[in-house]
């Protein structure tokens, strides 16, 4: 493995150092090529040389050194790795999934070893680390990754539950008075349009908190803000939607102040019929959230903003 | 490349976005994508529920936005224990945010008698100490006269409740709910939705009732704090409710040492339990549940009601069941993600 041409002696020595690769033995060569894939990874046109170095220097180093020992058999590093991220692991799988977490945890313990060959070459999973979180972090990312990935075939597998859109739920609910059906849709529509006219990062917060049920401080580490800031953007945004929806039904339904006011009070009434985390979410997570929690949310938040 | 980023989010991509590491138009890209789709914002979910305790949690606001309506229940309640209580002891709750400042700055107390510690001896110890830091903070402050009166004053009652324990007074109570009525005499801006003692001091608009219930209550906490120490299964790590329920103290020997031990929003505590070495319950007034793994760090939990809450026994750090004041119990198997009745 011929050290790439921008990774010149000096600067590899000084990460290799600075990394204590020392301590599992790992060579200045193997340590290149982790720094060589963390940089592919991460670039698609290789950079200048002070953005390289930039790059470089923002690693987790030392955690990288660590996985990539790993990955090269290193007793002493895998020793390390037991004791430092085993107990967390298994600690998020449990987070994950009482009863399959563990299995998912096993699995992934089991290829970060190395232990399924491909082509008969021991290849542990470690090598997909590159340096960009922490090795605590990665590890727990990964393992959410398993578990959806599992999930998600999972699904495949089983009938396709009747995944109508909502839209077509609310009418046989009650037989009341069309004018009311026709604010419900229109108020639907309205709000479908506010949400999409957010910043992606609002949107994600909004879905976070009313789809996924997270909670503030769940979505703020996620996310990497204070849970304060969550909430606050969380009201920002809750009022962004008032006002877009106040503007879409007056500009493009052209309706009064009273019927705008009249639609908000449909929704207040019947609050069925209209979920935020339904709106928010066309995925398959829709049945994991009690409509009724996020509906008084949505709508309490509708009345308040 | 283990897994296409461009299609959805990977697990290493999304690890190196929560730390920040992305650069911008790398970030830009991801974010829209999560807030399309679907199956990522399980991801993000999934990941996010497996972030280890938080140092900070819940803070006040965050369950006020949750349960804005609670409050309104109580506050009936509050107005009618106001009014019963007599005057004196409103100027000592008024007095309470001091107490609660010069307690605060208070060092971890690294010698302490061995245990159990004899009840008068230790809850002097812990009264006088605080007490005395804010005398000398006091005093170089002449504006600070009114807090210094304030200090008389209390200095006066607590010295009656230490007589009023000296000579016996009968114990009728658990630490529990004692613990609990210290708290609310301390500082009765918040008192709870339901009378703890209903026999005693059934919130009655006799004010002498209460003033004596008051003071009852108030020596019997004093012995029920220090019989309060929590003790693991292998009894070298134990904890201790002192300062009124506001602070909390570990030791990991056996009671010779005690270290603070740090609480993600401060409120009082009432009681505990420690299921395993490292792991506590401690529960408090208005719903305050605290959990922790390290044995140091506690992190509040959510919990539906702000109501007080006077026992828990928990199994391990996930399954606990808690008793409120007026008998209700909950149950969480999640370590207070849900609760059920």
């Amino acid at each position: 493995m011929a050290p790439s041409p921008w990774l010149d002696r000096d600067l590899l020595a000084r990460l290799h150092k600075k990394a204590r690769a020392d301590r599992w033995a790992l060579s200045p060569t193997a340590f290149a090529a982790a720094l060589e894939a963390s940089v592919l990874r991460a670039f698609d046109d290789l950079p200048d040389r002070r953005q390289l170095e930039k790059y470089l220097d923002a690693l987790h180093l030392e955690d990288l050194a660590l996985a990539w020992a790993c990955a090269e058999g290193s007793d002493l590093a895998w020793e390390s790795v037991m004791r430092e991220h085993r107990p967390a692991l298994y600690r998020a799988a449990d987070a994950i999934d009482q009863s399959s977490g563990r299995e998912i945890a096993d699995s992934l313990w089991a290829e970060l070893f190395g232990l399924t060959e491909r082509g008969g070459e021991r290849r542990s999973h470690f090598r997909y680390f590159h340096g960009r979180s922490s090795l605590a972090t990665w590890l727990r990312a990964v393992l959410a990754q398993r578990h959806i990935d599992r999930v998600r075939s999972h699904r495949r597998l089983d009938a396709l539950p009747d995944d109508e859109s909502a839209a077509a739920l609310p009418a046989p609910a009650i037989a009341v008075n069309p004018a009311r059906m026709r604010y419900l849709a229109v108020m639907r529509s309205a709000v479908v349009a506010a949400v999409a006219a957010l910043a992606p990062r609002d949107r994600l917060r909004l879905t976070c908190y009313y789809a996924q049920d997270l909670t503030l401080a769940q979505i703020g580490r996620a996310l990497g803000e204070h849970e304060a800031t969550v909430s606050r953007h969380l009201t920002r945004t809750r009022r962004a939607i008032r006002a877009g929806v106040e503007h879409e039904l007056a500009e493009r339904e052209r309706m009064s102040e009273a019927d705008v006011a009249e639609c908000f009070a449909s929704v207040l009434d019947d609050s069925g019929s209209l979920d935020l985390a339904d709106l928010l979410e066309s995925g398959p997570s829709r049945k994991e959230v009690g409509p009724h929690r996020s509906t008084d949310k949505e709508t309490s938040g509708a009345a308040g903003g | 490349m283990s897994a296409p980023d461009e299609m959805h989010v990977d697990g290493e991509t999304l690890a190196a976005w929560s730390e920040g590491q992305l650069r911008p138009d790398a970030t830009a890209r991801l974010e829209q994508h999560l807030s399309d789709c679907a199956r990522c914002q399980h991801l993000l979910a999934t990941f996010a529920r497996t972030a280890p305790a938080p140092m900070v949690a819940q803070p006040l606001w965050r369950r006020w936005h949750l349960q804005w309506l609670v409050p309104v229940a109580t506050a009936a309640t509050v107005a009618a224990i106001w009014v019963a209580i007599p005057r004196d002891e409103q100027a000592r709750a008024t007095s309470s945010p001091v107490d609660q400042v010069t307690v605060a700055p208070q060092p971890p107390r690294s010698s302490e008698p061995a245990p159990p510690p004899s009840p008068s001896r230790s809850t002097r110890q812990e009264k006088q100490e605080p007490r005395s830091l804010a005398k000398s903070a006091a005093l170089p402050s002449a504006g600070k006269r009114e807090e210094f009166e304030r200090e008389d004053k209390r200095e006066n009652k607590q010295d009656q409740a230490n007589a009023a324990q000296e000579t016996g007074v009968p114990v009728a109570q658990t630490p529990a709910t004692g613990a609990l009525a210290e708290a609310r005499e301390r500082d009765s801006d918040r008192p709870p939705a339901v009378p703890e003692r209903a026999a005693a001091a059934p919130a009655s608009p006799s004010a002498a009732a209460a003033s004596r219930a008051l003071s009852d209550t108030q020596a019997l906490t004093a012995r029920a704090f220090a019989a309060s120490e929590i003790r693991s299964p292998n009894s070298t790590n134990r904890w201790r409710i002192v300062n009124g329920g506001r602070q909390l103290e570990r030791s990991t020997s056996g009671g010779s040492q005690w270290e603070t031990a740090s609480l993600s929003s401060p409120g009082v505590m009432t009681a505990g339990m420690s299921p395993a070495s490292s792991v506590c319950w401690i529960v408090g007034r208005a719903g305050a549940v605290y959990v922790t793994t390290d044995g140091l760090r506690f992190v509040r939990v959510m919990f539906p009601e702000s109501i007080d809450l006077v026992s828990v026994t928990a199994t391990d750090d996930r399954h606990a069941t808690v008793m409120s004041a007026d008998g209700r119990s909950f149950r969480t198997e999640d370590r207070g993600v849900t609760w059920t009745r």
